[in-house]
């Protein structure tokens, strides 16, 4: 563990260095993704700067792009009634409904691989592999899987709901030790082999990845 | 023939079941503390209802000043309806006697439980607080902490274990979701959770541990001085699930159940009571820093 979480700090601080300087390069990666290459297995789209760690190029995108998300759920949360402390639950499923909508309506043409590139996508696997491989990884993959039946009603959309009727699995420590790490209101979680990101306040589908563990 | 009619009275003398109050094997010590355990409760159904009503009973005999909830405090929508129809109406007895609820989040359970007041969580995913009373002959005190089981990272491991080292507290009551320790056949022991959490719990002096998500009753035997209690049959049932681990200290598989208990001083008592009322666990937890003789008793 001790070993893994020193190889994520090493790429998040190479991350670090790079944001500063590499902003641009991180931009320009992020043009719209062709779908039918998005279903090619998730090959990558461009070759990485020589000289730069690749990995941690694309944590510099992908927080970037996490960055992006949550400067626009900030500003619609303020439109939204705010979420505190109430005796009254019908106000926090109000405010988590304002805010779903909102959202929504800022990213009708949200489409998966906004947040979760091709690139990205590739990485997760690879950071969350050795978490789930062999015997050693069997725990966490049945933990991850454990529940299949009760969420055959999750759809794998973004802007989707997540629904009521679902359990949402827990993400073992150790997988999420291997990932980035989100702000408050966002969250990884799984639907059997794929890993969603979830907006927990407005309880939304933001991105998905398709069979992100083996 | 007097030993016909002596026979028969000593049956009957059995055959009549004891009061609940007769059954009440706490100890109900002055000055004590006493709180409800209670988990997987929040179905709404007719069995919640029926173990809210046994719980309400035994309030009216024995009451405790607050009721920690180990997840899945609400299942399916979460509308204001299921708030009341989930929670408010079947403990209502408890909430007008000024019981507070501290819950923590099961995998059933909505992140955003934490803004309702009804469950005290001040906002928060994983929180702590203090038992409103000391306890008696305690200094420090008997402090909770509600984990997010289902969500560990390390910002979380790290507050809990800032949050212990700081809490100077004499019993440290972590309570969460996902049991580190379980025999059941549907889910078992969560081993990568307990790979994080249970160090932590051995360093700082952590005796005894709540959780749920099995829908039954256990009692684990002591692992590394600890007790686990496993008790997420409050509503749901998973009828014999508790498997042969060999860990099993009591389990039980076959009813609905809640748990009452009480700190008093350097002892923690504990009844569990399944939903027609009977006693089906009960027993006490030494604190080990005084069991082991690194402490003086108080």
């Amino acid at each position: 563990m001790q070993a893994r979480l020193s190889h994520l700090v090493v790429l998040l601080s190479s991350s670090v260095l790079l944001f500063g300087c590499s902003r641009d390069g991180a931009q320009a990666s992020r043009a719209p993704e062709p779908a039918a290459a998005a279903q090619k297995a998730d090959k990558p789209q461009s070759a990485p700067d020589k000289g730069v760690n690749p990995d941690a190029q694309l944590l510099v995108d992908f927080k970037t792009r996490i960055d992006d998300y949550m400067a626009l759920h900030d500003k619609l949360k303020k439109e939204a009634p705010p979420l505190k402390e109430t005796k009254d639950p019908a106000k926090i499923k109000a405010s988590q409904d304002v805010l779903a909508m909102k959202i929504r309506e800022a990213r009708k043409t949200a489409k998966q691989g906004d947040i979760f590139t091709p690139e990205i996508r590739q990485l997760f696997r690879r950071l969350m592999y050795p978490e789930v491989k062999g015997p050693e990884g069997a725990e966490t993959k049945a933990a991850i899987t454990e529940e299949k039946r009760e969420l055959k009603d999750v759809q794998l959309k973004v802007n989707a709901d997540y629904p009521d009727s679902a359990p949402l699995m827990t993400v073992p420590p150790n997988i999420l030790a291997a990932l980035p790490k989100l702000p408050e209101d966002l969250e990884y979680r799984f639907v059997m082999h794929h890993m969603i990101l979830l907006d927990t306040h407005a309880n939304l589908i933001v991105d998905f990845i398709l069979n992100a563990i083996r | 023939m007097r030993r016909v009619i002596a026979t028969v009275v000593l049956l009957l003398a059995f055959a009549v079941p004891a009061s609940l109050e007769e059954r009440l094997l706490l100890p109900k010590k002055d000055g004590s503390v006493r709180f409800l355990v209670i988990g997987d409760s929040g179905t709404g159904g007719r069995e919640q209802l029926e173990v809210a009503k046994r719980i309400a009973e035994v309030y009216k005999i024995y009451p405790f000043e607050f009721a920690i909830m180990v997840g899945d405090n609400l299942y399916g929508s979460e509308s204001a309806g299921d708030f009341r129809r989930k929670f408010e109406d079947p403990y209502k007895p408890l909430l007008d006697g000024g019981v507070k609820f501290y819950a923590a989040l099961g995998n059933h359970d909505d992140p955003t439980q934490r803004y309702y007041k009804g469950f005290n969580m001040n906002g928060e995913k994983y929180y702590t607080f203090k038992a409103p009373k000391p306890g008696i002959g305690l200094r420090g005190g008997v402090r909770f902490f509600a984990l997010d089981s289902n969500y560990m990272n390390q910002e979380q491991l790290l507050w809990l274990e800032k949050e212990l080292k700081a809490s100077g507290s004499d019993w440290k009551i972590p309570f969460f979701h996902h049991p580190l320790y379980s025999s059941g056949e549907k889910h078992g022991s969560d081993t990568a959770l307990r790979e994080q959490l249970e160090p932590l719990f051995v360093k700082y002096g952590v005796d005894v541990v709540f959780a749920g998500h099995e829908h039954f009753y256990e009692r684990i035997k002591p692992q590394k001085g600890i007790t686990y209690f496993v008790n997420g049959s409050s509503a749901k049932l998973r009828k014999g699930n508790i498997g042969t681990s060999g860990m099993t200290a009591k389990g039980f598989d076959t009813g609905y159940a809640f748990m009452i208990v009480e700190v008093a001083g350097d002892e923690l008592y504990f009844q569990t009571i399944e939903m027609g009322g009977k006693t089906i666990d009960s027993g006490m937890v030494k604190r080990r820093e005084v069991a082991q003789g690194t402490e003086k008793p108080k």
